[in-house]
C-alpha cells in the first residue's frame, strides 16, 4: 500500500483500516486520430470509510475520467482499481456491474435523470436494477417507502409525482443525490454536482452533502472547479498534468 | 425488474410505438384478409374450374365405349359415399349453324338423362333460364338499364333441368348450346345447328350427320365449356355417335364429400376391380385429374400472392427496426445511465427486445381481430362503400359471384400471426445490439 501519499481521516476507528476504494497507478490514454492522448498518467488515490475527498484541477485535466474508472464504468488503460480489496479489473463486466450497483452511486454535472420517469421512480431505480422480477414483487413497497423518505431527506417530499422537466436544476440534482443514496452504496461519486446550479442553489448542495455524509455515513469523492465546495472535504486532491497531488484545504483538511 | 418497467414506460410513452403497434396491426390486418378472400377465391375457382365435370367419372377406352352402364351404375353405387351415378356418352362434332352467315367449329357433343346429369353435378345451375339468357344476350350489348329489367319480366326466370331438351317446335332433335357458341354462331332458340361426327378414325369417310334444334343455353362461367359443349338426349346422342341405343362412354359419379376424391378414387378402383381382368378397358377419373392444368395454374397464383406478401411482411420488419433503433438513438443518454446505476449490457439489450416483443405482440393480436371483424364483415362493409359512393367494390358482373367469398384456414392465419411476433422479436435484436454496444462514458459526458 502506497503509504504516506495521502492523509486520512480515520474517524477514530480501526476497523475503518482498509480503503473502500483504491486506485494504484491508474492510466487512461485515448485514440485520437491515431495519436494516443495521455490523460491519467499515473494516479493514486485510496478512500476510506466516512470521509469526503475533492478533486480539484483545471477543465480537461481528467477529473471525470478518473471518476468513471473509480465507479468501475471505464477500464484503466493500466494500473489496476480495488473496491473493499477485490481487484475490479479481473471480474467480468457482469460482476463489476453488480458491484457498481451496490457499491457506488453517481451524481452528475447534468442531473442525468431518466426524463420517462417521475420522481420516486428516478429514485428507485437503482433498486429496480438490483433485484429481478421475482425479488421485486414483495420489495415493491418497501422500495417505493425508502425512495420518498429520501426524498424527504433531500427537501422534496412534496414533489414525488413531478418529472424532471417539471422540477429546477437544483431540485433535479437533489433528486439525483437521492437515487445515489438509495442503494445504500458506500461510496457516492460526484462529478461537479454543483457546476450547473447558482450559487445560493449551490450553497443548498453544499449543505445538504455534508448532512447526508453524517447521517448516512457513505464516502463521497467530489470533482469540482468550485473552491467553496471543497471547503466540506475532509482533504483535497489537485490533478495536474495526468497526477494527483494533495493539496492542504483550507478548512477541515485536518478535522 | 427495470428491464420490463422501462420497455414498457418507453413504448407507452412514445407516439413512434403506438405507430409501430398500428402498422403492425395494420399488416397483420391486410394478410388475414387477403389470406381469407384468397382462400374464398380459391375455393369459387375449384369449383368454377370443376365446370361441367362430376366429381369422379369411370370412363371406356373403347371406341365403341361400355355396353351396359347401367349394371355398372348400380354397382358402382353400392360403393359407400356414392351419391349419384349417370351414364353419357361424347364424342368430337363438327358444329355448324344452319343459317345465312353462320360459322362452323368443333365441339363436343354429350349425351345426357337431365335429371340423372343434374344430380351427378352442376348441369341444373348451369342452364340459363329464358331470362338469365336474355338478360346475358342483352348486357353483351349494351349496359342493362332499369328498363330493360321491366321488358326481360315477360320471360320465365326459372327452369326445370329434368325438362331441359323439351319445348322444341321443329321435330329436330332437341340440343343445347353453350352461351360463348350460342352469341359467336348468332344462334337463336328454335334455330338449327347441323353436327357431323364419327366414331371410327379408320372409318372417316362413314360419318353422321344430324341436324338438332336449339332448345336452350347454358353458363358455366368457363370459356372453354361454354363455347365447345352441346348437350343433347342421351339416347339421342347414342344414335348419333354409334349407331344403336346400347352404348355409353361412361359413368359421372358424385360423392359425399367433394374433398375426398381421391380417396373414393382408390375406393372405386378397388371395389369394381378397374383394370384388372375384364375390366381393363375401364378407367377412374377425378375432376382434378382432368383439370390439372387448370388448378396448377390457381396453384401458383397463391404461391405468388405468397411471395407477395412476403414483401409486406418485410416491410413491417422494417418498420419495427427503423423505429426501435430510433428509440435506442433518442435513449442512449438513459442507458448509460442505467450502466451507471449497475445495468449490464444484457439489461439495457433486453429493454429494447422486450419492446420489439410488445409490439409484434400487440400488433399481431390487434390486428388478427380487425383482420377477422373485418373479413366476418366484408360483404356488409362492400355494400355500404357502394351505398356511400355508388361504386361497388366488388362488381358482382364481374366475378360471377354474389357475395365476396371468404375461407379462412386457421393453420395460415396462425403461421402469420407467429411469424409477425417472431419479426418483433428479431427484428429488434439489432437495434438492442446497437444499445448494447455502446459505451457507457461516451452516453453520460455531455448533456
Ligand atoms: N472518448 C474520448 N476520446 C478522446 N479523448 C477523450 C475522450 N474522453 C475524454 N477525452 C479527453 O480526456 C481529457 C479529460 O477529459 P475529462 O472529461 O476527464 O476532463 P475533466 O477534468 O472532467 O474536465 P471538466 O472539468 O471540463 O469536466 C479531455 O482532454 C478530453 O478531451
Ligand atoms: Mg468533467
Amino acid at each position: 500500500m502506497p503509504s504516506g501519499t495521502n492523509k486520512r481521516a480515520t474517524g477514530g476507528c480501526e476497523a475503518c483500516n482498509e480503503p473502500l476504494l483504491a486506485a494504484r497507478g491508474v492510466t487512461r490514454s485515448y485514440r485520437v486520430g491515431g495519436q494516443p492522448l495521455s490523460v491519467l498518467k499515473g494516479v493514486d488515490l485510496e478512500l476510506y470509510p466516512h470521509e469526503i475527498v475533492a478533486i480539484v484541477g483545471a477543465s480537461g485535466v481528467g477529473k471525470s475520467t478518473l471518476l468513471h474508472i473509480l465507479g468501475l464504468l471505464d477500464r484503466p488503460t493500466s494500473g489496476e482499481v480495488r473496491v473493499r480489496g477485490m481487484d475490479a479489473a479481473a471480474m467480468p463486466e457482469h460482476q463489476r456491474s453488480a458491484l457498481r450497483n451496490r457499491m457506488i452511486g453517481f451524481v452528475f454535472q447534468f442531473y442525468h435523470l431518466l426524463p420517462d420517469l417521475d420522481a420516486v421512480e428516478n429514485v428507485m431505480l437503482p433498486l429496480m436494477v438490483r433485484h429481478g422480477y421475482l425479488g421485486w414483487r414483495h420489495r415493491r413497497g418497501a422500495v417505493r417507502e425508502r425512495a420518498r423518505e429520501l426524498l424527504s431527506l433531500v427537501g422534496l417530499s412534496r414533489r414525488e409525482g413531478h418529472r424532471p422537466g417539471q422540477l429546477s436544476g437544483g431540485e433535479r440534482q437533489r433528486v439525483a443525490i437521492a437515487r445515489a443514496l438509495v442503494g445504500d452504496p458506500a461510496v457516492v461519486l460526484c462529478d461537479e454536482p454543483t457546476g450547473n446550479l447558482d450559487t445560493g442553489t449551490k450553497e443548498e448542495i453544499h449543505v445538504l452533502i455534508r448532512d447526508l455524509k453524517e447521517r448516512l455515513g457513505q464516502s463521497y469523492v467530489i470533482a469540482t472547479h468550485d473552491p467553496h465546495l471543497t471547503t466540506l472535504a475532509d482533504r483535497v486532491e489537485s490533478m495536474t498534468d495526468g497526477v494527483l497531488a494533495p493539496r492542504p484545504g483550507p478548512v477541515g483538511a485536518e478535522r | 425488474m427495470y428491464r420490463l418497467f422501462l420497455s414498457l414506460r418507453y413504448l407507452r410513452t412514445r407516439v413512434v410505438s403506438y405507430l409501430a403497434i398500428g402498422g403492425m396491426a395494420l399488416g397483420v390486418m391486410i394478410l388475414v384478409i387477403v389470406l381469407s378472400v384468397m382462400g374464398g377465391f380459391q375455393r369459387e375457382f375449384r369449383e368454377r374450374i370443376r365446370g361441367i365435370d362430376s366429381h369422379l367419372t369411370v370412363e371406356s377406352l373403347r371406341f365403341y365405349g361400355l355396353r351396359d352402364a347401367e349394371a355398372l351404375c348400380r354397382e358402382i353405387e353400392e360403393v359407400p359415399d356414392v351419391v349419384a351415378t349417370a351414364p353419357y356418352i361424347e364424342n368430337i362434332t363438327l358444329v355448324r349453324g344452319v343459317g345465312p352467315g353462320s360459322t362452323k367449329d368443333f365441339g363436343f357433343l354429350r349425351g345426357i338423362d337431365p335429371a340423372r346429369e343434374a344430380a351427378v353435378g352442376s348441369f341444373g345451375e348451369f342452364l340459363l333460364s329464358p331470362r338469365e339468357r336474355e338478360r346475358e344476350l342483352l348486357s353483351r350489348q349494351r349496359p342493362p338499364t332499369l328498363d330493360d329489367e321491366e321488358d326481360l319480366a315477360r320471360f320465365p326466370a326459372a327452369v326445370d333441368p329434368a325438362r331441359a331438351f323439351e319445348g322444341g317446335h321443329t321435330g329436330f332433335p332437341p340440343v343445347l348450346v353453350g352461351i360463348e357458341m350460342f352469341w359467336e354462331f348468332g344462334l337463336e332458340v328454335g334455330g338449327l345447328v347441323r353436327c357431323l361426327t364419327s366414331s371410327d378414325v379408320e372409318r372417316m369417310k362413314d360419318s353422321q350427320e344430324e341436324t338438332f334444334e336449339v332448345v336452350g343455353v347454358f353458363k358455366t362461367g368457363i370459356w372453354d365449356n361454354d363455347r365447345r359443349y352441346l348437350y343433347a338426349p342421351l339416347d339421342v346422342a347414342r344414335r348419333f355417335i354409334v349407331g344403336d341405343t346400347s352404348r355409353s362412354s361412361g359413368v359421372s359419379v358424385r360423392i359425399r364429400d367433394h374433398g375426398r376424391v381421391d380417396e373414393m378414387k382408390g375406393r372405386l378402383n378397388e371395389a369394381l376391380g378397374l383394370g384388372l381382368e375384364g375390366r381393363y378397358h375401364l378407367r377412374c377419373y377425378t375432376w382434378k385429374d382432368r383439370k390439372k392444368s387448370l388448378l396448377q395454374a390457381v396453384e401458383m397464383e397463391k404461391w405468388l400472392l405468397s411471395f407477395i406478401l412476403i414483401f409486406m411482411v418485410a416491410l413491417m420488419a422494417l418498420n419495427v427496426l427503423s423505429i426501435l433503433i430510433m428509440s435506442v438513438v433518442e435513449k442512449t443518454r438513459d442507458l448509460g445511465i442505467l450502466r451507471a446505476l449497475g445495468g449490464t449490457s444484457g439489461g439495457v439489450l433486453s429493454i429494447f427486445t422486450a419492446q420489439g416483443h410488445f409490439i409484434g405482440f400487440f400488433g399481431a393480436t390487434i390486428g388478427l381481430g380487425m383482420g377477422l371483424a373485418f373479413t366476418r364483415y366484408i360483404n356488409e362493409i362492400a355494400d355500404g362503400i357502394e351505398a356511400l359512393t355508388g361504386y361497388h367494390p366488388f362488381p358482382k358482373k364481374i366475378y360471377y359471384l354474389d357475395r365476396i367469398p371468404t375461407d379462412l384456414d386457421l393453420g395460415e392465419v396462425a403461421i402469420c400471426v407467429g411469424v409477425v411476433i417472431l419479426i418483433g422479436f428479431l427484428f429488434s435484436v439489432p437495434a438492442a445490439y446497437k444499445a448494447a454496444r455502446m459505451d457507457p462514458v461516451d452516453a453520460l459526458r455531455y448533456e
